[in-house]
């Protein structure tokens, strides 16, 4: 109906005619309500008004007037309302909400729709088109038509929440479709869109709501909450990037997305949720091994990803050798993995970011979430501090492993101890709707002992400050101040002379701002400046007990400061290229107090050949190394839903673990780059083409990419690493080339939804020099330790009813590359074994099957708490899959040995809770 | 450290997630790669020094491949050469005594009978050692068995390294565990038929001693020590139950001054030979000595060409010194000592002369005849009667 109306005001504001002056009246209201009010004014003039009821339902006026015009005295009455009116000929007014009736007939309106696009000099009226026929779409109105506004997009924001809880609907999805803009809400479930003047249909999706559409008539700038009803019928589906076709659209290559909350039925072993093991899935992205701490991502060491967690960077994210995941299931929100093109908001490592938030917790109301698995639990808790401004979540996770340890028949292990912990707390604070606070802390600790005389233990310590700002309708800033720490210690208690303590110990405090400035809706600007200082204790031994004899010695500390300035622009040159430049420049100086060593040319640097030592003072700068940074990625429709990209990185890593084993472990330590160990750099290139189908209903995508890094460390054989004052004498430095196709088919709803992903990948590493000492294999190329050529991934999840669901996994892997002996001989008395070119042989080829049956508590809204049960088994096929294959020198002989982790099914039940 | 707990890591994964983790498996050798190995050890002790050549062999032979017929030499940089002569097969000794000297750099040099050529980097030590005690420890081993742990205090003089390595040589007494002092001889009698004699025996088997050399390779340093001093480095341990320390066991334990390098390669190569953790794999690949060869730079050349300084010192330990002989008895070499009694003459004269028996007592009057496994009154069997040169009871 009200349609109609607007075709009837349209086709009267045609006809109007110059009017004579309204008179002047006096009149008073003391909180009447608006209806009311236009009785009044009735009774008082001879004015007639026209207008919808429902339209004043709300509104309320107070204000008294002295013989003043009727036309002020409604401007004041409409002031703070949506309304605007219209006076016709005779002495009608009508009452319109939102619109502006227009006596003249815009000049516009008949132009080309091409040149309409043309920032106009005058405000732009918007007509809207009746629709046809009955309509169940709601619709909305933002703001009131203002003639002298001349902007052509405003500014749309709001809060979505779920209707029934209030909890913030971070990842939900909210798009105009029909001008290929949206974008997804943030963790506290809050968005901002930039949208053109007029009518649009807004819709959302995500995958655990249902989805809404509304009708969206802008007029300026304003807000939109939405309230989302929660879809039980989605629930348990397992789904990434969630985001509609958005894998299509932006124009960022090779990010992969994971919401924890989507992956709960996916297969577990020993019961953990774990996100970052659901990531090994996607192709890409793998670890060494079963049990392997690190991730290689396309080729790269393990040392080159960031891993941030809420803006702090994670040293190592791993519980038990690898085992679980440092990150509580149930506090972690989504994880963003930047494997292609790197946002220049992101630098100091080569190969990828991952990028992992914490949840923000319900600001309404008390919530939790636990649950009870075989090796461990956990449990979170969402606090409310201040009602819709603050909360707090809390999470805590725990092994019971030392308990069963002690209560082992068996000798052996009476000494033995395994334990972990972590505790995350997020603390959130609305402000207002322009300032906001998110404040994390993180810690996590290893503590393990094989023997009775040695201690091993390990702890990540991260603290992070976010405040964020909206400067206004366009620009926005962050400033994080980031703090991170990774220790580890070995105690060594024999009771004789030898007796130690020994740690190492990484500190870094990040300072940055990063800001957005939406300047227009081509153009969309990120850009900011951080900078980090890194500590470094890379060593220190002590002697433990009065008795020892060793010598204190304390590695003389490191200090690094890694700076960069970045800027980048996500320009939209037509509908259907979009391009994102982004260029950061990064600076990096090794500090004092230092000393630092000169090594003779022309011979292998040893202790022998240090000709020059260079002492430094405090926070003298020792080395600068500095260089741009290209971060380029584009994106080109070839048709709707068919898009082609492509993009070009460039990296610098300042800080390299060092390392002599094949994978990676917790006593690794990191070094800074200083005059003798060069930056690594990398520059890699993607191609890909995305495809969805069937309304997004299945993503598919293939993607291309080839690496070249130079000075990617290694070492010599048998280098000593921990405690070595030279350490740049035992460091190879070498070229590194890596390529490989990606292929993804995702089908996200239904019944029956997952994926299948495969890549074909091969890394590569060359160690040359003119020593002998500092060659590897003959200084050719060789595959590197994660070279794993096909790695195929598949994960589904098949809905039986509205409970209960199966899942499944399979993964299969070309065994990965080792060095085997090619010989014996006798040396010493004993014979031993000497091996081959490095990486010349590979283990068997890696397979698994893994399935879980989930069944979900049934949705008795009264119930105390909504559970969730998993009954999962890992390895079903029982496959021996090979760890490594060593060799070991016993009595004289040499005897082969096969390792493998979990070699027969494992099942699990975990029981999860959420109240 | 962390590489000898591994067998534990193993077992505590294996119990944490009832599963088997570690099994022996069959493997196939691929890519053999026939490589000359060099052993040589030049010291400060003037003697006829040695060189040892051999030749790699795939995984699954066993057995000694020496290198023979090779041209060996080494060069001082002060213009002598020593020259060696091989005297059984691999073995390479000089033709003359000479000793390295403190300061000067040594070179070994090596022509094949192929005629390839390999040399050496110039090697040379610097500063002596002593030892200042070597000493025995009573303790547990990791499985909680008892026993002795053997150690050694060592220092170095001021220009020393600071590196040490160590070998060994034990000689322990074997005391037979039952004595005799007759023997049964098979002869043919005047009717030319065998017949069962008792003798008195001729050679002494009640006391023997026996030798074994250390093939572990023992290391220490002190370089993270406020002086140039190693206490406690470990050497040996033996068992309570291992008999050769059952009556009076010696040690001679060789103190090397090593280089830096040579720490270095024989670190890997014990690093690289030992069982590995299961999470921390040490990469291995191609240990590279100080040899090459001067034909084919990418050829693979083993082994190691150490000049350092030596000295030694000789222990001697007593069962009783360690335990209480009532209440932990002595271990033996044999296990039991199951009696024969053969009556049949057939039987008799089968016993008499068999290798693997002795005859324990006769008795004239009744002529029975008793029999006993050899080793258990022939500790001949075992090692040789004849007394060291160096013994001391």
């Amino acid at each position: 109906m009200r349609f109609t109306i607007f075709i009837i005001l349209l086709l009267f504001s045609f006809l109007s005619f110059s009017q004579e002056a309204l008179p002047k009246i006096s009149v008073n209201f003391q909180d009447v309500p608006l209806e009311e009010v236009i009785e009044q004014l009735e009774d008082k003039s001879r004015l007639k008004f026209y207008f919808i009821e429902d339209w004043l339902a709300d509104y309320r006026f107070t204000g008294a007037f002295e013989n003043t015009s009727l036309e002020v005295i409604l401007e004041e009455i409409f002031k703070e309302t949506l309304l605007n009116f219209y006076r016709m000929e005779g002495n009608k007014i009508i009452l319109t909400r939102n619109n502006v009736i227009y006596d003249q007939f815009p000049r516009d309106v008949f132009k080309n729709p091409a040149e309409s696009t043309v920032e106009s000099s005058e405000a732009q009226p918007v007509f809207i088109a009746a629709a046809q026929g009955q309509s169940n779409i709601k619709t909305v109105y933002i703001g009131k038509e203002d003639k002298t506004n001349k902007t052509r997009n405003f500014l749309l924001s709001g809060y979505a929440v779920e209707a029934e809880s209030n909890r913030p609907l971070p990842s939900l999805t909210v798009m105009i479709r029909d001008r290929n803009i949206g974008t997804v809400t943030n963790e506290q479930g809050y968005y901002e869109l930039l949208v053109p003047v007029g009518s649009h249909l807004l819709e959302t999706s995500s995958l655990d709501t249902r989805p809404i559409k509304v009708r969206l008539v802008i007029y300026n700038n304003g807000e939109l909450d939405m309230q989302l009803e929660e879809n039980f019928e989605q629930l348990g589906e397992i789904l990434l990037a969630a985001k509609s076709n958005q894998n299509v659209r932006q124009a960022i290559t090779g990010l992969e997305q994971i919401n924890v909350k989507e992956i709960k039925t996916i297969p577990l072993v020993l019961g953990e949720r774990d996100i970052l093991k659901v990531a090994t899935t996607l192709p890409g992205i793998s670890t060494a091994g079963e049990g392997a701490a690190g991730f290689n991502v396309r080729g790269g060491r393990a040392d080159q990803n960031l891993i941030l967690l809420d803006d702090a960077v994670l040293y190592n994210p791993a519980h038990f050798f690898g085992i679980f995941s440092a990150l509580n299931p149930f506090t972690s929100g989504e994880v963003n993995i930047y494997k292609g093109s790197i946002p220049a908001e992101y630098g100091g490592r080569l190969s990828s970011v991952f990028d992992i938030k914490t949840r923000k917790a319900n600001t309404q109301k008390f919530a939790g979430e636990a649950s009870i698995g075989p090796v461990t639990s956990s449990l979170a808790l969402e606090i409310p501090v201040v009602k819709e401004k603050s909360a707090l979540l809390l999470g805590g996770r725990s092994t019971y492993s030392d308990w069963i340890l002690q209560n082992l028949d068996e000798p052996s292990l009476k000494n033995t101890r395994a334990s972990f912990y972590d505790i995350i707390a997020k603390y959130h604070h609305v402000i207002n709707e322009n300032h906001d606070v998110e404040v994390t802390g993180y810690f996590s600790k290893d503590v393990f002992s094989i023997t009775s005389d040695s201690l091993f233990s390990y702890d990540n310590r991260l603290g992070s400050l976010r405040y964020n700002h909206r400067f206004n309708s366009k620009n926005r800033g962050s400033l994080i101040v980031s703090n991170s720490n990774y220790n580890f210690n070995i105690d060594y208690q024999g009771g004789n002379a030898n007796d130690f303590k020994s740690g190492y110990r990484i500190s870094e405090t990040e300072i940055k701002y990063n800001l957005n400035y939406l300047y227009s809706d081509k153009h969309n600007f990120n850009y900011g400046v951080s900078s980090k200082l890194y500590v470094v204790k890379p060593g220190r031994i002590e002697p433990l007990g009065e008795e020892s004899l060793v010598e204190p010695l304390n590695i003389s500390s490191e200090k690094g400061l890694e700076s960069s300035l970045y800027v980048a622009d996500n320009f939209k040159i037509n509908e259907r290229l979009l391009i994102t430049a982004g260029l950061r420049f990064s600076l990096y100086n090794s500090l004092g107090p230092g000393i630092q060593n000169t090594y003779e040319q022309g011979i292998p640097r040893s202790e022998f050949t240090i000709i020059e030592v260079e002492e430094f003072g405090s926070n003298e700068v020792m080395h600068t190394y500095a260089g741009p940074e290209m971060r380029f990625s584009a994106r080109y429709f070839l048709a709707p839903e068919l898009s082609l990209k492509g993009s070009y990185n460039t990296t610098y890593q300042y800080i390299h673990t060092l390392s002599n084993n094949t994978t990676v472990s917790p006593t690794d330590t990191y070094k800074l780059s200083d005059n003798n160990i060069k930056p690594q750099s990398a520059s890699q290139y993607t191609l890909g083409l995305y495809k969805n189908f069937g309304n997004d209903m299945y993503e598919t995508s293939v993607e291309g990419y080839y690496r070249e890094s130079k000075d990617i460390l290694d070492f010599k054989v048998g280098a000593q690493l921990f405690l070595n004052e030279n350490i740049e004498t035992e460091v190879l430095q070498g070229e590194g080339e890596a390529y490989g196709v990606e292929f993804l088919i995702r089908k996200s709803l239904g019944n029956l939804n997952g994926w299948i992903g495969y890549s074909y990948s091969r890394s590569f590493l060359k160690l040359d020099s003119e020593f002998r000492e500092e060659r590897v294999n003959n200084g050719e190329f060789f595959p590197a330790n994660f070279d794993k050529p096909h790695d195929f991934s598949f994960v589904g999840n098949y809905k039986l009813t509205q409970r209960f669901s199966l899942s499944a996994n399979f993964v299969y892997q070309t065994g990965r590359p080792v060095t085997f002996p090619i010989g014996k001989y006798t040396f010493n008395g004993a014979d031993y074994v000497f091996y081959s070119d490095r990486n010349k042989f590979r283990i068997p080829d890696y397979y698994r099957l893994d399935v879980s049956f989930n069944v979900e508590g049934n949705h008795r809204i009264k119930k105390f708490a909504h559970s969730f049960w998993n009954v999962s088994v890992y390895n079903v096929l029982g496959r021996n899959n090979p760890y490594s294959v060593f060799f070991v020198t016993e009595n004289g002989e040499v005897k082969a040995y096969q390792s493998s982790i979990f070699s027969i099914p494992i099942p699990t039940i975990t029981y999860n809770f959420r109240f | 450290m962390g590489s000898k707990n591994t067998p534990y890591l193993y077992l505590l994964l294996c119990f944490l997630f009832l599963q088997g983790c570690v099994e022996p498996i069959e493997f196939e050798n691929e890519g053999f790669e026939n490589a000359l190995v060099v052993e040589a050890t030049i010291t400060n002790e003037e003697k006829l020094q040695e060189v040892l050549l051999s030749r790699s062999f795939p995984l699954d032979f066993t057995g000694a491949f020496p290198e023979q017929g090779a041209r060996v030499s080494i060069l001082d940089n002060t213009g002598n050469q020593f020259f060696f002569n091989e005297t059984t097969p691999g073995r390479y000794v000089s033709l003359n005594t000479f000793n390295a000297v403190e300061g000067r750099l040594y070179t070994l040099e090596i022509t094949t009978s192929d005629g390839k050529n390999y040399t050496s980097d110039a090697s040379g030590f610097k500063g002596t050692t002593s030892i200042e005690s070597v000493y025995g420890v009573l303790t547990q081993n990791q499985e909680g068995v008892q026993g002795v742990d053997i150690r050694v205090n060592s220092t170095g003089s001021q220009e020393n390294t600071g590196y040490y390595r160590y070998e060994y040589i034990e000689t322990y007494k074997i005391l037979s565990r039952y004595f005799r002092y007759r023997e049964a001889v098979l002869i043919t009698n005047n009717n030319n038929s065998p017949e069962v004699v008792v003798v008195e025996k001729t050679i002494q088997d009640n006391t023997c001693y026996n030798s074994a050399e250390s093939n572990e390779i023992l290391l220490s340093n002190s370089t993270s020590m406020n002086q140039d001093r190693v206490v406690g480095s470990f050497l040996r341990f033996i068992r309570q139950d291992n008999p050769i320390f059952a009556n009076r066991y010696s040690i001679l334990v060789k103190q090397y001054g090593i280089s830096r390098e040579a720490f270095s390669y024989y670190q890997s190569l014990k690093e690289l030979s030992e069982s590995e953790s299961l999470f921390s794999q040490i990469q291995p690949g191609l240990l590279a000595g100080n040899m090459v060869s001067l034909d084919n730079p990418s050829e693979y050349v083993l082994g190691f060409f150490s000049v350092a300084s030596v000295t030694e010192r000789r222990v001697y330990f007593n069962y009783v010194d360690f335990y209480d002989p009532f209440e932990q008895p002595k271990p033996h070499f044999t296990d039991s000592c199951p009696l024969e009694y053969p009556t049949q003459l057939l039987e008799i004269q089968f016993f008499a002369q068999s290798e693997q028996y002795r005859l324990y007592s006769y008795d004239p009057p009744s002529g029975e005849f008793i029999f006993v496994s050899a080793p258990c009154v022939d500790c001949t069997l075992l090692g040789t009667n004849v007394v060291p040169e160096f013994w001391e009871d």
